[in-house]
């Protein structure tokens, strides 16, 4: 037999065939690996497979830009009387409903640093609600640090405990997905979403601080802290991404605690001498306006906040506050 | 893959066994084999798909998809310590003291994830790396602080953060090595290449934490920063501690790098004076020149007859000028007469300079 014999080239060809079959079989395998792991979507590291994250609205009907100023007094007689101003908690919780407070505990800082949300003004928050008749009350945040040190050593886990609520700490398994319309930032985003499965109202309570990247660190900036991911990113577009989460999320009510003022080196601060005592609380249904009226604490104008302008440039509030009925109350 | 390529081999040496077995077989050494048109086409085919998998993935691994997290690196539970290789500065847990936890260390991909948007602060400054720490008294955990040491790439990027960060009117640290200011719950210091910052849970806490840094203190390297333009500034009319160093962009200006601000107290109020360093007069004339006018093409109007030159920025005034190889002047002020007052008192100070005097050059920015 020589090469080139037909019997010889037929089983040199079936032969051949095999091995095309084996080799393709081990491309289709390779390739099918390379878009496993190539996946637009964060499910690798979800889980099973997230359906994309919707936020609802948590707005109360008849409570539109309803805000409040007041000062002097303590922080949580300060808090108490702005609800009373604009009709109490019982104006916007209703009884049977599950409430989610967003607080920030960002940092695993102690209370006086005033990086965080005064357990204070947590346990008067809390209190306020169940009074008004909530079935349920959730505390959560996504903290920039590790987040069961945040809660404990920032004092909101045992201030929410104390006051009847649940803290609920973040794990991977809670985020899904999210994509905000329009936006270039929160395109399938990882948000903390398994805390607001079920819940009637959502109360953001924040400090009011200076931040390095933003200027400002009041209600809007709060939600940062529904994110997850690496949220880093966002750096360079801090102020476009603070417009969106403010699109992103339509709360109940806003709380600035005012109380102290992070006036500098935010928004970690670290010294009391960073702090001063502006003695202000603000609550509103419309963060944009519980903004406006925080910067001035800051000794700045909402002009000077690019997302603030942003945010109510695209219909997420008001920046015309001395237009707004806002009430207001001093305390001794 | 090389699938293809055997099996064009292993082709070629079944055919020559073949022959080999033959009765007509003519004795030589087994050859390649060429493949047939057929299996040329199906090689090529193969390799091509092949190349094109591998086109795919490279090009998209340019493809920065945020929301995707590989396994190796996520934290969507963000705060996750990192591995900590060294005990490095902290290691140390003195008597008295209890750790509350392992040192943290971060570098400049992970400092956000400590101290989230002021990371920017140091990385720009030159940050080479963060540890920190919590302790607390042993016979009273609720007194507990914690440590944060910056190591930056020099002495003069460790004090530009610490005194970008200073609390004005803050007790300075006593005497020794390094520079530093005490608040009520906090300490902070700048030694060498290191920033400390020591924060307390409670002002009770305090005692503890001044022991720590003073042991701290005593181990790190001293290494002098090169801070010369301090003494640049009028003594009688300057606090050295309200000296600022910006490394970049000062004023945001990117051509202002190394800028040191102060704050001069005047009979009409106080205002922020400032000063840079250049290699030579040529260059501070030019520099002082590149301000002025981007001042003007973001909106400021030049100042008529003003002495030092002034541009008037929405009601604030910058004046500028150029005294030897220092670019000088004062920032933001809302009063004229007191930005031309301050301006000029900086410049006859530096005029009377002895090293400046010697170079002779009085030129200013005009």
């Amino acid at each position: 037999m020589t090469p080139g014999d037909s019997t010889g080239s037929a089983m040199d060809r079936r032969e051949f065939t095999r091995r095309a079959v084996c080799a393709g079989a081990g491309v289709a395998v390779a390739s099918w690996l390379g878009l496993r792991f190539h996946r637009e979507s964060p499910e690798a590291t979800t889980g099973a497979a997230s359906p994309d994250f919707t936020f609802g609205d948590y707005r109360t009907q008849g409570t539109e830009g309803r805000t409040s100023v007041v000062t002097g007094g303590d922080r949580a007689g300060a808090v108490q009387r702005a609800l009373e101003l604009i009709g109490g908690m019982q104006a916007f919780v209703r009884p049977g409903e599950r409430v989610l407070i967003k607080v920030n505990a960002a940092f695993a800082t102690p209370p006086i640093v005033g990086a965080t949300t005064h357990p204070d003004a947590l346990t008067a928050v809390i209190a306020a609600c169940r009074a008004a008749g909530a079935r349920e009350v959730l505390v959560t945040d996504n903290p920039i640090n590790d987040p069961a040190m945040c809660f404990r050593l920032t004092g909101i886990a045992a201030a929410a405990e104390r006051a009847g609520a649940r803290v609920v700490v973040p794990a991977t398994r809670m985020f899904r997905p999210f994509t905000l319309a329009g936006s270039t930032l929160l395109n399938q985003w990882p948000v903390l979403a398994a805390p607001l499965e079920g819940i009637d109202r959502v109360i953001g309570l924040a400090p009011v601080k200076d931040h390095h990247r933003s200027g400002a660190s009041m209600s809007l900036k709060n939600w940062y802290g529904l994110l997850g991911g690496r949220r880093n990113v966002f750096h360079q577009d801090v102020h476009a991404l603070i417009s969106d989460l403010a699109a992103m999320v339509r709360p109940t009510l806003v709380i600035l605690d005012g109380t102290e003022t992070m006036m500098r080196n935010g928004p970690t601060g670290g010294s009391t001498e960073d702090l001063k005592p502006t003695r202000t609380v603000v609550v509103s249904s419309d963060p944009v306006a519980a903004d406006a009226l925080g910067v001035t604490l800051l000794d700045r104008r909402a002009e000077d906040l690019a997302y603030l302008v942003q945010a109510a440039a695209r219909g997420a509030g008001r920046l015309d506050v001395d237009r707004m009925d806002v009430k207001r109350a001093a305390l001794a | 893959m090389l699938v293809v390529p055997v099996m064009v081999h292993r082709q070629g040496i079944s055919r020559g066994m073949e022959a080999a077995n033959s009765k007509t077989v003519i004795r030589h050494a087994p050859t390649l084999a060429s493949p047939g048109p057929v299996e040329r086409v199906v090689a090529v085919g193969v390799l091509v798909l092949l190349a094109a998998i591998a086109g795919a993935v490279w090009r998209a691994s340019f493809h920065l998809n945020p929301a995707v997290e590989l396994a190796s690196t996520l934290q969507l539970v963000p705060g996750a310590r990192p591995a900590v290789v060294e005990p490095g500065w902290l290691g140390t847990v003195p008597t008295g003291l209890a750790a509350m936890g392992a040192v943290e260390r971060f570098d400049s991909e992970s400092l956000s994830e400590k101290i989230d948007g002021k990371a920017e602060l140091y990385v720009e400054a030159g940050f080479a790396s963060l540890e920190s720490r919590r302790l607390s008294v042993d016979s009273n955990p609720a007194l507990w602080f914690e440590a944060l040491l910056f190591t930056m790439q020099t002495p003069r990027a460790a004090y530009a953060v610490y005194s970008a960060q200073r609390r004005p009117g803050a007790a300075n640290l006593p005497s020794g090595t390094g520079e530093g200011y005490g608040s009520g719950n906090g300490l902070f210091l700048t030694q060498g290449r290191q920033y400390v910052e020591i924060i307390a849970a409670d002002p009770a806490a305090m005692t503890a934490a001044n022991a720590y840094l003073a042991d701290l203190r005593a181990r790190l390297p001293i290494e002098a920063a090169a801070l010369g333009e301090r003494d640049l500034f009028p003594p009688d009319l300057v606090d050295a501690s309200s000296c600022t160093l910006i490394p970049e962009n000062a004023f945001g200006c990117d051509r202002l790098a190394n800028v040191m601000t102060a704050v001069m107290r005047l009979p009409g109020g106080t205002c922020t004076v400032f000063v840079s360093l250049r290699d030579s007069p040529a260059e501070a004339r030019e520099l002082a020149g590149a301000y002025l006018a981007f001042l003007v093409t973001n909106g400021g109007q030049a100042v008529a007859d003003a002495d030092p030159p002034q541009v008037d920025l929405y009601g604030f005034r910058d004046a500028v000028f150029a005294e030897g190889r220092i670019v000088g002047g004062v920032h933001e002020v809302a009063d004229g007469a007191l930005a031309t007052d301050a301006a000029r008192r900086l410049r006859t100070y530096l005029q009377e300079l002895p090293a400046l005097a010697a170079e002779g050059s009085t030129h200013d920015a005009r």
